[in-house]
């Protein structure tokens, strides 16, 4: 069951990001950022800044870095809203320019409204995504919010019949290579290999992998991983964010 | 089978109705006393008392036709290597013993009575009763053990079953037989899982519907016994298990044969002595063979119903894609306070097939609400055909014709009516732990076999068939 929202969290949380963007960010590289200690701690606890050095997928095969986009507020009151039409009208809006074909530099900025929202490139500590810590790492709202991700990957080889799998807290809706190849609907929990899309190809060369999250209230999480034939972890390929010219 | 022979060459006639076949094989399936099943090149034989037997292309639709010279009664069969060992008994009254019988054997390089390599060797003595012992030389059984050793076994209610080791390489006795069970007809060993089980019948034979004809069991660590059964009562001593007595309609199981289809699905094979609905017949008969708690377990026949469809990978149920319709009503945490209290009516057909797709639906697998889009109605396509033991299936959409169908991308989805087409078509096993495999006719452009699975908790999707991955399984719970 998730919790209606507390007002108080959400007070602090705002009260915390203005102290946030006072002290300075983090990661450090990130113009607009700050934060208490206590933020500081929480957001360490789950990040590292991406490096220039591409990485690869541990043995469990889940995809660790990946370039996420401040979140952008969406009205809607339960995560059992997320059904398949509300998915399919909420990703035919356009957010931001090429919101489908960007890809995106660390620190780099796109304009939603009047509002400039932050690239991140990000490696989680985790087997998973915690876009709560991370919009409030970076002093965001974080109840009834989208969460863009995108990442790069770099084959040497074909992989063929391999499956995205994943899980999502809760909807979520997945592309590679500019198609859609996995959502997951309604209200979910972050769960291992929950949702499989069907079989896909990760060409030889670069892949780009990318998709919104969306999530009501409570914990706001996902992660992703390619699978093969036998469900078996997928990891021969390496995975990178683009950096800043100055940073490579 | 031991008083009375039945007819041979029952004339071939029209199948039941259709609506029996989820019940018993389809076709001419009359036989008493049939043997173990056993499939060569493709077919499906089974041989009865008398002479004579059953064929099958697809082990579910039987005739007439094998072959088996030697009359008497109560054959089995065994496939050994590239050979066929069939076993029958007869009984010599001719000097005023009632119970001076004999069991023969006979090989065959096949069964296909077409084939020209269709040739049965002289038929040799191997085992029987003089006449004055307590022991009724006939209904053989065979057993190859998972050492490699030959066995069988013989004997009916007059007086003690027996086991002799055989040499399988030509079936001659290597050892003095060895009295296991008293009072049993239709003896039968297999083994599984360390143990070895003998199958037996109780009850009266050969009296048609009246028949009290019953298959028995129990269990011992050695082929030769004790056999004891589940409350400790060795077979000797009148022990056994039931495994399968009458059906409504079907009367008079007997005649156990078990048929390994592949790991973690078996039948059995057996006869209902009188079927009501095919003028109290003997009909072939086959169930599922499942195992539980080291015991043999036989299988219900498939019902045809409504059905959720549920994962054993995380106990979701496959649904359509669609979106989720809420119910009106309910105080989500609220207890209502003094409200009265009035039963709400479950969602209906009507209430969300207007927002459905027209065309392609795909699937998922979600949390059970027993809602329209998750009721599948599985019924059985008797023009199909079948396989070993069932009839192919559609599945479909309860109240609309919106079919389950495979793709030739090895995924599943749905469309909106069904055709008959071999992907939209079903065959559904019962596994050795009650699960499900649920399988298409064909996938489109896909020589391989591959099942129904859960490759995620939430995805369905085709794959190949594992017994031992739970993401190959389903429980079928009839709604009711």
């Amino acid at each position: 069951m998730k919790h209606p929202i507390l007002s108080k969290w959400r007070i602090l949380a705002i009260l915390a990001a203005a102290v946030f963007f006072s002290q300075g960010g983090i990661p450090a590289r990130s113009q607009n950022v700050a934060a208490s200690d206590g933020y500081r701690a929480v957001f360490s606890d789950y990040y590292t800044p991406a490096t220039s050095v591409p990485a690869t997928p541990g043995p469990d095969g889940f995809i660790r870095r990946w370039t996420l986009l401040e979140p952008i507020a969406k009205s809607f009151s339960s995560n059992s809203m997320l059904t398949d039409n509300y998915l399919s009208e909420t990703m035919a809006e356009e957010y931001f320019k090429d919101q489908f074909t960007i890809i995106p530099e660390d620190g780099s900025k796109v304009k939603y409204g009047k509002t400039n929202l932050v690239w991140h490139a990000l490696d989680s500590k985790k087997y998973f995504v915690n876009l709560l810590r991370f919009a409030e790492g970076y002093g965001k709202e974080y109840f009834q919010q989208m969460y863009w991700a995108v990442t790069i990957i770099d084959c040497e080889e074909d992989l063929k019949d391999v499956r995205l799998s994943g899980g999502a807290n809760s909807g979520a809706v997945w592309y590679l290579n500019g198609e859609e190849v996995l959502r997951l609907t309604n209200d979910r929990d972050l769960i291992v290999d929950d949702c499989m899309s069907k079989r896909v190809t990760l060409h030889k060369g670069r892949n780009i992998l990318r998709g919104a999250v969306l999530n009501g209230q409570g914990m706001a999480t996902f992660c992703l991983r390619f699978v093969d034939e036998q469900g078996k972890p997928v990891t021969a390929y390496t995975v990178s964010s683009i950096m800043p010219k100055k940073r490579r | 089978m031991k008083k009375r022979l039945f007819a041979t060459g029952f004339t071939a006639i029209v199948s039941a109705a259709l609506s029996l076949a989820a019940f018993a094989q389809i076709g001419s399936p009359y036989i008493h006393d049939p043997s173990t099943v056993v499939e060569c090149d493709g077919k499906y034989y089974t041989f009865g008392t008398g002479g004579g037997g059953l064929i099958s292309e697809d082990g579910w639709s039987w005739h007439s036709g094998a072959v088996r010279p030697g009359g008497g009664v109560a054959p089995d069969a065994i496939k050994i290597g590239d050979r066929y060992l069939v076993v029958y008994s007869t009984t010599d009254r001719s000097n005023g013993l009632r119970y001076r019988s004999r069991v023969y054997a006979m090989w065959n390089k096949t069964l296909d009575p077409d084939s020209p390599d269709f040739e049965y060797t002289e038929p040799m003595d191997i085992a029987g009763s003089n006449g004055y012992e307590d022991c009724d030389g006939i209904d053989p059984g065979l057993m190859m053990g998972p050492d490699g050793r030959l066995w069988l076994v013989y004997g009916t209610y007059f007086g003690y079953t027996r086991v002799v080791e055989l040499n399988p390489k030509n079936a001659v006795p290597i050892s003095e037989p060895v009295d296991v069970a008293l009072s049993c007809e239709a003896g039968e060993m297999m083994y599984n899982d360390g143990w070895y089980y003998l199958l037996a019948t109780h009850g009266t034979c050969c009296s048609g519907v009246n028949s009290t004809y019953e298959i028995i069991v129990g269990r011992s660590k050695s082929p030769t016994g004790p056999f004891y059964d589940h409350i400790g009562r060795d077979m000797i001593h009148g022990g056994g298990k039931l495994l399968l007595a009458s059906e409504p309609r079907r009367i008079g199981a007997g005649h156990f044969g078990r048929f390994i289809v592949s790991d973690g699905i078996e039948k059995m094979s057996f006869h209902f002595e009188g079927d009501l609905d095919r003028s109290g017949r003997s009909v072939l008969a086959m169930r599922p063979l499942m195992w539980k708690d080291g015991w043999p377990v036989a299988g219900e026949p498939f019902e045809n119903g409504n059905y959720s469809i549920v994962s054993e990978r995380r106990g979701y149920t496959l649904e359509l894609a669609v979106n989720n319709v809420p119910l009106n009503g309910g105080r989500g945490m609220s207890r209502g306070g003094d409200a009265p209290v009035a039963p709400m009516a479950d969602q209906k057909l009507e209430d969300v097939i207007g927002t459905w797709p027209e065309e392609q639906i795909d699937l998922r697998i979600g949390p059970q609400l027993f809602r329209p889009h998750q009721t599948w109605e599985i019924t059985e396509v008797p023009e199909a055909g079948g396989y070993i033991g069932g009839a192919y299936c559609k599945i479909t959409i309860a109240g609309t014709g919106r079919a389950l169908t495979a793709t030739a991308d090895k995924e599943v989805t749905t469309v909106a009516e069904f055709t008959g087409a071999p992907e939209q078509l079903w065959r559904i096993d019962r596994m050795t732990d009650g699960t499900y495999r649920i399988m298409p006719k064909a996938v489109p452009g896909i020589s391989e076999e591959l099942v129904l699975v859960a490759v995620a908790d939430s995805t369905p999707s085709l794959g190949a068939f594992d017994p031992a991955n739970v993401n190959c399984k389903w429980s079928l719970k009839l709604l009711r």
